[in-house]
């Protein structure tokens, strides 16, 4: 769901850090100046969520959420992952503005 | 939601506890505000903080499986590998946090460990003290409590039987019964966050007989009930806290506590009573938590982090950090310290579901773990200390870097680099010592070596569980001593 700015909503989701390989909160806290234009995150289990990033501090990914939610989920495991993610969604939105 | 409590809700809870705790001889009035206890107060509140912070939400709270509400774990029942697997990363990432025992695993287990046990009495026995337990626990999750697993009595001559003691005492036991409830006498020793505890679940603490039927008995009890006594151990450096906050305790924010708990004729209503003379079972409750706080050494990862840390932080503050020989001491504690979370891992994910519907962990796993924890840790605080150099310990102290006389030669003389304050490289060494040989190295060291049993307990089980006989079946056939095999 977009708001009224057409941003798109992203509910987000941190893993629980138990051996973080990088700063999780820094790394959303510098997300959400790059997208402000673009995204609104939200919290997870917000049902106007597009979608669901989940940050995870290595690899493994362990987080897992409700299986009855229906919305496209992402896990970024480290920077360069976030910066692929970011990469996506500026794809798909000018895909979908037709630019 | 239950009432997931927050730290502050947390704190006030306890000031509202009329707990009976004496310390130097002396009864305390307040032990949240005391200067020695209220640091280990404050890592049992982090249990409580970190549960509404998002980036840790997701290891630090979970779904109940008998209210559906979102619960802090160290009250949760696994109800799954994957409840296992977080459990011990939980561990990891508050001693990462803390750099001390944050006290609360031990209720946990124990919780886990009567789920298992009373619903193993009832199958046989046709009691219901697996709905007595359940209800119980939906009180502790309701109200997000801190409860003290109780199982170590103080045991007297180890030679003897808890019924051929002198004292009687010695092992926890039935004095009375009533039809309201039971009357107990006797002491746990060594309880981590007593004090810091709104609720004492106690077990028995090793396998009884027939003969020894009045001291098989589980029961829990509010912290601040009538008749029970707190008496507190004391820690290598404990007084340093009444000095004021000053870099010389080390850790400006968390430490841990235990207790000897004395029960002088203590009445427990039916209601909270899990196990009454069922002698039968008491090894399977002993074992069970056993292995469960053995896996729960998990914590001592994320000291060992915080260790890990210091050490490399002091080195770069001597100028020594690219030396050879000190980075591949450092490599050897990371080597350690992820060995150590290798087991604890392991445990977990290899872990199954008992008839209950609880998930315990792989019992042989968890006593492996456990043993690396009574060893590892030592061999990391010793490169600590090597890496940190003697002053961690001749190190004049924070009144004398203070001191308009001598605080400059303080100052001066233990200075390294222009842009490194005297005042952090003491302030590191200071976090090294409290780890390794201050407050703190009882939680990091003497615990890892005897909490949750003293190492002999794990080759115990370790010699019970291996499958050496398969071991020698495939070694004779490989080798051609056997033709099949």
């Amino acid at each position: 769901m977009r708001d009224r700015q057409g941003k798109i909503k992203v509910g987000l989701k941190y893993c629980g850090g138990c051996r973080a390989q990088y700063d999780r909160v820094g790394l959303v806290t510098t997300l959400r100046e790059r997208l402000a234009d673009d995204v609104e995150f939200v919290a997870a289990d917000s049902e106007d969520a597009e979608m669901i990033l989940i940050v995870s501090g290595c690899s493994s990914a362990c987080t897992r959420l409700d299986a009855a939610h229906d919305r496209p989920t992402r896990y970024v495991t480290s920077p360069e992952d976030a910066q692929r993610w970011v990469d996506e969604l500026r794809a798909d939105m000018r895909g979908r503005s037709g630019r | 939601m239950g009432k997931l409590m927050n730290a502050k809700e947390y704190e006030e809870s306890l000031r509202k506890l009329k707990l009976n705790v004496y310390m130097f001889g002396k009864k305390v009035e307040s032990p949240v505000d005391d200067p020695i206890i209220r640091p280990s107060m404050n890592a049992v509140a982090a249990t409580y903080e970190f549960a509404h912070k998002p980036e840790y939400e997701d290891i630090m709270t979970v779904k109940s499986h008998i209210t559906g509400k979102k619960i802090n774990r160290f009250t949760h029942i696994h109800q799954s590998v994957d409840d296992l697997v977080k459990k011990s990363k939980m561990g990891r990432l508050l001693g990462s946090l803390t750099a001390c025992c944050f006290q609360r695993c031990v209720g946990m287990d124990a919780l886990n460990a009567l789920s298992i046990t009373t619903h193993a009495i009832d199958a046989k026995c046709g009691t219901e003290y697996n709905k007595r337990f359940l209800k119980y626990l939906e009180y502790v999750q309701e109200n997000d409590l801190t409860c003290d697993g109780a199982m170590t009595d103080p045991k007297g001559d180890r030679s003897a039987s808890p019924a051929k003691q002198f004292d009687p005492d010695f092992f926890m036991h039935v004095v009375e019964e009533r039809k309201d409830g039971i009357v107990v006498s006797g002491a746990k020793a060594h309880q981590t966050g007593a004090v810091n505890s709104h609720e004492i679940i106690v077990m028995p603490t090793i396998t009884m007989r027939e003969d020894d039927k009045d001291y098989a008995i589980s029961f829990a009890l509010p912290s601040d009930a009538q008749g029970i006594t707190y008496i507190m151990g004391r820690q290598s450096c404990d007084t340093r806290k009444l000095e004021g906050m000053t870099f010389d305790r080390g850790n400006m924010h968390y430490g841990g506590h235990e207790a000897l708990v004395v029960f002088d004729k203590v009445f427990v209503p039916w209601e909270r009573v899990f196990m009454y003379k069922e002698y039968e079972f008491s090894t399977q409750l002993v074992e069970n938590f056993a292995a469960y706080h053995r896996q729960s050494y998990a914590c001592k990862v994320g000291v060992g982090d915080v260790l890990i840390g210091a050490a490399q932080t002091v080195a770069e503050y001597n100028g020594a950090e690219k030396a050879s020989h000190v980075k591949d001491k450092i490599v050897e504690m990371n080597h350690l310290n992820e060995t150590l979370f290798c087991g604890c891992i392991a445990c977990a994910a290899e872990g199954h579901k008992e008839p209950s519907g609880t998930y315990l962990v792989d019992v042989l796993l968890a006593n492996v773990h456990k043993q690396n924890v009574t060893r590892f840790p030592y061999e990391i605080a010793r490169l600590a200390q090597d890496i940190a150099g003697g002053l961690m310990v001749t190190c004049p102290s924070a009144a004398d870097f203070a001191s308009p006389v001598v605080g400059k030669w303080v100052d001066k003389y233990l200075k390294t680099k222009t842009d490194v304050p005297t005042e952090h490289r003491i302030r590191i060494l200071r976090l090294i010592e409290n780890i390794t040989l201050g407050t703190a190295a009882v939680g990091y060291l003497t615990e890892s070596m005897h909490g949750a049993g003293s190492p002999q307990a794990q080759r115990i089980m370790i010699t019970r569980l291996v499958n050496l006989k398969q071991k020698q079946k495939v070694a004779k056939y490989l080798c051609g001593i056997d033709k099949e095999r």
